[in-house]
């Protein structure tokens, strides 16, 4: 079965732990989410192909199901 | 603490060989051991309790782990269990079992080639369960076929935890990888999938999710009864107790460099033994969280500005 780590999900454990204690503020969050959008997009400009597909990320929805479809048809 | 949830290695055997599998053997967890944790779990105050029944594969040996896990069930409402299988071999009073309240069963789908396909069999057993978790471990045998497995997930609007494996020995190269999440995030955007309900690893905005806490409130038990931190680490790494006499526990270090990342508090550090920061997977969480994040904002279940708590 392993290596599906399953040792985080915990489906039905409420409580959140102690990993890491402190609490980070609202402003905090959202410099932090800021900055995540610029490591992104710098990503993306380094590399020609992750941009290009990012770039072209339209999905086909009524291909994708007919697809699963058939990949369960097939086997 | 928190809770208490020990990786119950029911045991080695499996009725798959999967290339990227670390468990051998051929051991069974004998009802000596499930006697000692049962005393190793009642004589802790610390609630909830979240069994997680693995192996190899659970089902081989469901008979030997059913009256424990049962026991355990009435005898606090706070102990919860989960099984995590490859669900191909399921005996007829499982079904029963799964069925109660406070179980959750987490299949093994990963739709390669040949290992654990998406197929009409797994299809029809996953619809019977109740709010099923689908496990993927992404490698290079089935990353192709990652986008068929998104629309399965996003029409049944399944939780899915996402992993790459711990050894990296099959993980694709960090680009590919980033171009075929990116790809999954359209696809289950397309079914309006609640992203609340995905992980890869251990990069997760749900509540209460943990990341991994080996050797502290997670721990491990093998066969044998010893308890070690992480199930990789059985007849390899050092033992830490065993069921009969407790466990030294040792909590997990937040890293530096984690804790000055743009998605701590979301993201935590996926595997703390063998993932070592900074790691060119790092830039694959950070795109796929941008999405995510970006999503579930968007459908207000998590605002932009809000405090992150883990």
């Amino acid at each position: 079965m392993p290596s599906d780590c399953q040792c985080s999900t915990a489906c039905d454990v409420r409580t959140v732990t102690k990993t890491v204690t402190k609490v980070i503020s609202n402003k905090e969050a959202t410099r932090r989410i800021k900055r995540l959008e610029k490591e992104v997009k710098a990503l993306k400009d380094e590399n020609a192909v992750l941009k290009r597909r990012a770039k072209n990320r339209l999905v086909n929805k009524k291909k994708i199901v007919s697809d699963l479809k058939k990949h369960l048809d097939r086997i | 603490m928190d809770f208490l949830s020990p990786w119950i290695h029911t045991t080695e055997r499996c009725n798959l060989r999967c290339h990227y599998c670390y468990v051998r053997g051929d051991a069974v967890m004998s009802p000596k051991v499930y006697g000692g944790l049962r005393w190793l779990l009642t004589r802790t105050k610390e609630t909830p309790i979240h069994l997680r029944f693995a192996g190899g594969e659970p089902l081989l040996v469901f008979d030997m782990w059913e009256p424990f896990a049962r026991w355990m069930l009435d005898y606090h409402r706070d102990v919860t269990a989960e099984v995590l299988t490859n669900f191909r071999v399921v005996p007829e009073s499982f079904w029963k079992f799964a069925e109660l309240p406070r179980v959750n069963v987490s299949v093994s789908i990963d739709n390669g080639d040949k290992v654990k396909v998406l197929d009409k069999e797994i299809v029809e057993k996953t619809a019977r369960l109740k709010n099923p978790w689908i496990m993927t471990t992404i490698t290079k045998e089935n990353i192709e076929k990652l986008d068929t497995l998104a629309a399965f997930i996003g029409m049944n609007n399944y939780g899915w935890c996402l992993t790459t494996d711990y050894f990296e020995a099959t993980t694709p190269p960090w680009e590919e990888l980033a171009i075929k999440l990116l790809e999954v995030v359209e696809i289950l955007k397309q079914f309006n999938y609640d992203f609340t309900r995905i992980s890869f690893n251990n990069f997760s905005v749900k509540s209460g999710f943990s990341g991994c806490r080996a050797g502290d409130e997670m721990f491990t038990v093998a066969c044998n009864g010893d308890i070690y931190k992480c199930q990789t680490l059985i007849g390899k790494g050092k033992k830490i107790g065993d069921v009969w006499s407790g466990y030294k526990r040792t909590t997990p270090p937040v890293r530096k460099l984690c804790e000055e990342c743009s998605i701590y508090g979301y993201c935590k550090g996926w595997c703390p033994i063998y993932y070592k920061v900074p790691h060119p997977i790092c830039n694959v969480i950070k795109l796929f969280a941008k999405e995510v994040i970006t999503e579930v904002a968007n459908a207000e279940r998590l605002p932009m500005q809000h405090s992150v708590r883990c």
